[in-house]
């Protein structure tokens, strides 16, 4: 189960996470993300020290984002205080390049 | 079981961690060991299911579990989702020897391309094959020993754990 809160709207995005976010349900998150226009975003940032639980395809998913962002020339950060989720973010190397 | 090290002469180590050994003698070294537990793996709702009963079966028979769960959990995600994303299927095996859980991942897949692996286990990430790029490394991480069963007929993954090392790691963040 993920809930996804959209904590402030455009143009600076800030996107709550908690629960489990993976394979099975990164389309709720998707879903959110499908529904801003992008046009209309100066910075996207994901609060996920909600998150019980992130696999490599959850983190995946947020790197497709960023990857987003960094071609439109919109800042992209993930923050977190959650230290068994931040080291799966240093493990697959996403804190290389993404701010906290 | 968990605490068991594969000895073959056939056995290519591209780790310290990893080992990858031929498919056939999977069956020599644990034909005859029975699970503890079994899980088909068929889709994605496989994944958290079984993370789900993975976690409620080791609660309530091991007392550290919660100082252990998350990256047991973790790992073991990444093997079953591998399957579901990959390969037509599979199973999960379950055996709690003494010194831990350990997991064997069964699929039905093409086996693993040993040139992908290498070059996951050498750093290169965001591979083309982006989830086992990405979660292969989390898998070497956590479990102490990952050992690799492959073939044309498909792969076994054996994931083996060392909780002592797990909880120590836990205590120093």
């Amino acid at each position: 189960m993920l809930s996804v809160r959209l904590e402030k709207d455009v143009p600076d995005v800030v996107v709550s996470l908690s629960g489990n976010l993976d394979m099975m349900t990164g389309e709720v998150l998707q879903e959110t993300i499908k529904s801003l226009d992008s046009a209309q975003v100066h910075s996207l940032t994901f609060s996920i020290g909600g998150l019980d639980f992130i696999d490599s395809t959850g983190v995946g998913q947020l790197l497709k984002y960023y990857k987003r962002c960094a071609a439109k020339d919109i800042c992209f950060r993930i923050e977190n205080d959650n230290p068994e989720i931040e080291e799966i973010l240093k493990i697959i190397g996403i804190r290389e390049l993404v701010e906290s | 079981m968990g605490s068991e090290h594969c000895q073959s002469e056939n056995a290519f180590r591209p780790h310290n961690r990893v080992s990858v050994h031929p498919y056939e003698e999977y069956h020599s070294k644990y034909g005859s060991c029975r699970p503890v537990r079994e899980f088909e793996i068929a889709g994605k709702g496989d994944i958290s299911l079984i993370r789900r009963e993975v976690d409620r079966f080791f609660a309530d028979r091991l007392a550290f579990w919660s100082e252990v769960r998350l990256p047991i959990l973790i790992t073991l995600s990444e093997a079953v989702t591998n399957v579901v994303k990959f390969t037509p299927g599979g199973k999960l095996m379950i055996f709690a020897g003494e010194a831990g859980p350990c997991f064997h991942i069964i699929d039905h897949g093409g086996g693993l391309d040993l040139d992908v692996l290498l070059c996951i286990i050498s750093g290169k990430r965001f591979s083309t094959y982006s989830s086992l790029g990405m979660g292969f490394p989390i898998m070497v991480r956590f479990a102490e020993e990952v050992t690799v069963y492959t073939s044309e007929q498909g792969t076994i993954l054996v994931l083996q754990f060392d909780l002592d090392r797990i909880v120590k790691e836990n205590s120093a963040v």
